[in-house]
């Protein structure tokens, strides 16, 4: 799906046959450095569109006549923050600091991009976290009602629920549960986003929409594998249907979702940018939204970097897993 | 969001086993029509649907609740909310529009090329195209638009752009599909040329999974836009963009909640309905 | 350092028990209090004075670090300690806003030892000591800032009335920027106060026994400024009809709420030298209209609006981002004027666009002013081109020119007085400004239990002699 490529390359991969650790190991150093080589090229791709942007926050600044700058200053100024070089010139500079973990300084703040990032990313982590705990609860529920009611209005309920759930803008789910939740019945608080209650509103506001992803793939992989000649027998031979669903049914249909689950990633974080705007949580996605205000390239840079590092190593990990998680595949057990 | 990474019609959804042979479509798929019908109404004669002007109110009568004078309130300056959205309408479908058309146009050319060449091509475009879905889609959209300056023009354009490896990756495995069929192999021993077997085989094969990708996107393009106008990457007042509708009343919110609710309930329905036709055609296609 | 202009704008002694200056308002002498201590223990001392008036006036900006941009640093020759606790401050030129700078928020007295940080460790709250009743606790930028009572802090300003420690035991301040956020906190009772909630929620809030809080600072009104090289505002009779088409009630009514005050000036009206001049721009739109058919734009377009030689009547807009209610404003003002035939556009901007397109733009017509300053001598640096030039009149406006040397020249605030008014009068008859509404700093919501918050010339509150009834 998402990393299409790397899949495809996974039919060619050595590990679906022969069991050897060597090859296995081959194939994840391989799938290893490529997603390396996506998150580079993502630092460059996203470097050359922002050096687009008409202005900077430090020349706004030396500009405004209320400053009162003499041009030697600002020359000086600019220098400083290395404003005064080429464009290409300026990536080589940055990417390769990057490379030995060196971001830069924040052009609003003056802190060190690291720093900035680094206080943010708990935050996001743990929103992002709860919010992909529950959306698989959600999925799950509705993946084994969908199996586990007859069919009737009821089911059809809950299979055209994920529709609606991805249709409704996640800032309006989110507002409406601060005003009914947090004002109308004081559930959480909303000058503490970091406490639970605020983190379980807001990891909802995230889920509801990611969910629905998982929960169509979910439903459509139970439907598969309840087409299959084993799920059939399972019931003739009259076991209940619960029993079935989660003996016979779940085990197939994991790796497709756990395969969304990873490619929804995208979506969380993404999507956190407004849930942590709406929340008020200080996280990337806020930091994202600062630097953006601010122009501030260095900080927005390493905030859309990272987010895409943890998208490509989280599918990375999903991947590397992915031979050991096929039940067709159980001659890689050996390689453990 | 890169919601039809998910959604895209892929082969799982394509064979499922629950096949109603109907002729007719569904209650729920004419009942999308019908929406998709009044919003292109609304964009195209706006003034036939309301009698209130959309962009100067009765300062006097601001925040009024929904009612039999105003059907869905006021806003802060006195504007009729209903009107606001009827005339909003022209301008967020055109957005959405140019950003699936952004999307198809490059996304799907990439793909093709990608497909039909292989070769150094399709590792090059498959790596430019790893690296767009890597970069979690909003967010790319937001460095774009940040890039390009705030209107909702460029949050139009930032959308397509964010879209551009959704259709490649489409396009891509359609073409290779196609390519390995038994007729595509029978032209070319005929001795096609390449550009006849891509223009006459391949693409008609390839485009109705592609056209049910546009219209899905094309209802994620809604909400991609309403997302960055909600963060205030869109356009000027007194335009009334469905998702600067939601912007400027979450101010209000506390005093004016259906400033809020009516238009994210409008965007919800037009985007469930697009959905719908799509996933209909994207059935209909393996029968 | 002084305590800063009363909201009358009088200067008042806080670490400088006294001073002196020369005739000419060149030269300055400090004295300060003894027994002063920065929060690390360090005492204040003369030579920390005169370390801290260096960096507002010089600066290292070549490590990243500005001078103070409101500190009179053009005119600045040198500081330096007499004695112990005498400082000696020496202008090249006139400077009467010496005195009431040293009260502006900007000019913090820092320890030495702070100062002497680069800027990456300056960046650090917990680096920066100072002398004020509370100190960091904790912080995280962007997110929050505990403050703790300091309790040996016992040098408050004597016109605050309150001695010794502050009362609150700590405060913490949480970074909510999302304003619909910042009211729904409020609203659930969460916060003691929220600042710069949207003006039109206030009524909901005064309703539910809220106190609503707007103070104003020292400064400008809230207004548009008007660069007379762009067409159409190259004619004063377009200027003078844009600034009697406005219904500036009708703006306050909507927009705002009683505690809003209409302008009666350019300036605000608790700047000391500031006189009601309403009579200059109040609304008449007959007036206006009858200024724009004088103007000679008297055909109409096939949507209604002005034009003359084929060129429509109109301008755009960009509303500031620095104040809440400036896009409703200018949305109104764009009605009241589009009844006139004037086509006026507003567009929304964020910060960064926004300085770029309207303060860094010699092209755009319409500039918007929210500017506070602690001293009316501010105003002969914005109006030609000797400063801002804020209405692009260059030198071309003889009497702007004289009376620009004038205040600039002035050696006592009662010489400069009249000064004032007769320059407001010039601005406003030419109508190189539209005066809107009295602005506020701030909006806040408090909870009815907080009592005793205090603000200074700038609208900066002071927390020291607030306190809050358990209820």
């Amino acid at each position: 799906m998402s990393t299409t490529a790397v899949l495809a390359d996974s039919t060619a991969a050595p590990p679906a046959a022969a069991a050897s650790l060597r090859r296995y190991a081959a194939f994840a150093a391989r799938r290893t450095a490529r997603a390396l080589i996506v998150i580079v090229l993502a630092y460059v791709l996203v470097f050359l569109v922002l050096a687009a942007l008409p202005g900077d926050p430090i020349s706004a600044q030396l500009e405004s006549p209320q400053a009162g700058y003499t041009d030697a200053q600002k020359a000086q100024i600019r220098k400083f923050y290395g404003l005064d070089q080429p464009v290409l010139l300026q990536l080589l500079i940055s990417l390769g600091s990057a490379l030995r973990g060196n971001l830069g300084l924040s052009l609003s703040t003056s802190q060190p991009v690291t720093t900035v990032l680094g206080d943010a990313i708990g935050s996001t982590l743990t929103l992002a976290t709860t919010a992909l705990a529950l959306a698989v609860l959600i999925a799950a529920v509705l993946g084994l009602l969908s199996r586990l009611l007859g069919p009737g209005p009821l089911n059809a309920l809950v299979r055209a629920l994920p529709a609606a759930f991805l249709s409704t803008p996640n800032f309006v789910i989110g507002l409406v549960l601060i005003q009914v939740l947090a004002v109308g019945l004081g559930l959480f608080s909303l000058v503490d986003p970091d406490s639970a209650g605020s983190t379980l509103a807001a990891a909802l506001t995230l889920a509801i929409p990611v969910s629905a992803q998982i929960a169509q793939v979910l439903i459509t992989a139970l439907d598969e594998s309840a087409g299959q000649d084993y799920a059939e027998v399972a019931l003739a031979r009259g076991l209940p249907p619960v029993q079935v669903v989660l003996r016979h049914l779940l085990r197939p249909s994991l790796l497709p979702t756990v395969t969304v689950v990873g490619l929804v990633l995208g979506e969380v974080l993404g999507g956190s940018l407004i849930t942590e705007t709406i929340f008020g949580r200080t996280g990337i996605g806020t930091v994202v939204q600062k630097a953006v205000t601010a122009q501030d390239v260095p900080v927005l840079l390493a905030a859309v970097v990272l987010s895409a590092g943890v998208f490509v190593v989280v599918n990375l990990v999903i991947d590397l897993l992915y031979p050991l998680l096929d039940p067709r595949l159980r001659g890689t057990e050996a390689t453990r | 969001m890169t919601t039809a990474a998910v959604l895209s019609p892929d082969p799982l959804t394509a064979t499922r086993p629950l096949t109603r042979a109907r002729r007719r479509p569904p209650i729920t798929v004419l009942l999308s029509f019908g929406v998709i019908v009044v919003v292109l109404a609304w964009s195209l004669a706006p003034g036939l649907f309301t009698r209130h002007d959309p962009a100067v109110g009765v300062p006097d009568d601001k925040f009024t609740a929904p009612g039999a004078e105003y059907w869905l309130g006021t806003d802060h300056l006195g504007r009729d909310l209903l009107a606001r959205i009827i005339h909003g309408t022209a301008s967020s479908i055109t957005s959405a529009l140019i950003a699936v058309a952004i999307g198809l146009v490059v996304g799907g050319a990439l793909g093709l090329l990608s497909g039909y060449l292989g070769g150094w091509v399709d590792v090059v475009i498959g790596r430019a195209v790893e690296v767009l879905l890597a970069i979690p889609g909003f967010l790319l959209a937001v460095v774009v638009v940040t890039a390009l300056g705030y209107d909702t023009r460029n949050a139009a354009i930032a959308t397509g752009v964010s879209a551009v490896a959704v259709f490649a990756r489409l396009m891509r495995a359609e073409v290779l599909r196609v390519r390995t069929s038994v007729f595509i192999e029978a032209a070319r021993l005929n001795g096609g040329s390449s550009a006849y077997i891509l223009s006459r085989h391949i693409l008609p094969n390839a485009v109705r999974p592609v056209v049910s990708l546009a219209i899905l996107q094309f209802g994620v393009a809604i909400l991609v836009i309403a997302g960055l106008a909600f963060l205030g990457y869109g356009d000027p007042p007194p335009a009334s963009d469905w998702g600067l509708l939601v912007a400027d009343g979450r101010e209000h919110l506390i005093r004016a909640p259906w400033l809020v609710i009516a238009p994210g309930l409008v965007i919800a329905v037009v985007v469930l309905s697009v959905s719908r036709i799509s996933s209909w055609l994207d059935q209909g296609r393996t029968r | 350092m002084h305590q800063s202009p009363d909201p009358e704008g009088t200067i008042s002694p806080w670490i400088a028990e006294s001073w002196e200056q020369n005739e000419d308002a060149t030269s300055y002498v400090l004295h300060l209090r003894s027994g002063i201590t920065f929060s690390d223990g360090t005492p204040l001392d003369a030579q920390a004075v005169v370390a801290n008036i260096e960096a507002w006036a010089v600066g290292r900006p070549d490590e990243g670090l500005p001078p103070v941009g409101l500190f009179p640093g053009g005119t600045f020759a040198s500081a330096q300690a007499v004695d112990e606790l005498t400082v000696q401050v020496d202008f090249t030129a006139p400077t009467l806003s010496f005195l009431p700078t040293l009260g502006y928020h900007g000019c913090l007295l820092l320890a030495p030892s702070s100062l002497a940080g680069t800027l990456e460790q300056q960046s650090d709250l917990a680096f920066q000591i100072g002398l004020g009743p509370f100190v960091l606790d904790s912080w995280a930028a962007g997110h929050h800032v505990r403050l703790v009572r300091r309790e040996d802090y016992d040098w408050a300003p004597a016109v605050l009335g309150a001695s010794g420690p502050a009362l609150l035991e700590a405060i913490t301040f949480r970074v909510l920027p999302d304003v619909t956020l910042r009211a729904s906190a409020a609203r659930a009772h969460q916060t003691d106060l929220s600042y710069n909630v949207n003006p039109q929620l206030l009524e909901s809030f005064t309703d539910a026994g809220f106190h609503v809080e707007v103070p104003r600072y020292l400064g400008f009104v809230h207004g548009y400024s008007l660069r007379t090289d762009v067409r159409p505002f190259d004619d004063v009779r377009v200027r003078q009809a844009f600034t009697r088409g406005i219904d500036r009630a009708g703006i306050l009514r909507t927009v705002f709420t009683d505690a809003w005050e209409p302008a009666t000036s350019w300036l605000q009206a608790a700047v000391p030298e500031a006189t009601d001049l309403t009579e200059l721009f109040a609304y008449d739109p007959d007036l206006a209209a009858s200024l724009i058919d004088e103007a000679g734009w008297t055909q109409r377009d096939a949507d209604g609006f002005r034009t003359k030689d084929g060129t429509q009547l109109g301008f755009t807009i960009y509303p500031t981002p620095y104040l809440t209610g400036s896009v409703p404003e200018a949305e109104l003002a764009s009605q009241h004027l589009t009844r006139l035939g004037i086509h006026l556009r507003t567009q929304k901007l964020d910060i960064p666009t926004w300085a770029e397109r309207v303060t860094n733009n010699p092209a755009q017509g319409v500039g918007e002013v929210t500017r506070s300053f602690v001293d009316v001598g501010t105003v002969a640096g914005v109006i030609t081109d000797d400063g801002e030039d804020w209405f692009a009149v260059g030198s071309s406006d003889t009497e702007l020119v004289r009376l620009r040397d004038a205040l600039a020249g002035a050696v006592s605030r009662e010489e400069r007085a009249p000064i004032v008014d007769e320059l407001s009068r010039h601005v406003l008859e030419q109508a190189y400004f539209i005066p809107l509404e009295q602005n506020v700093q701030s909006i806040d919501v408090q909870s009815p239990e907080l009592t005793g918050i205090t603000f200074n010339a700038v609208a900066i509150p002071s927390y020291h002699a607030a306190t809050k009834d358990p209820s």
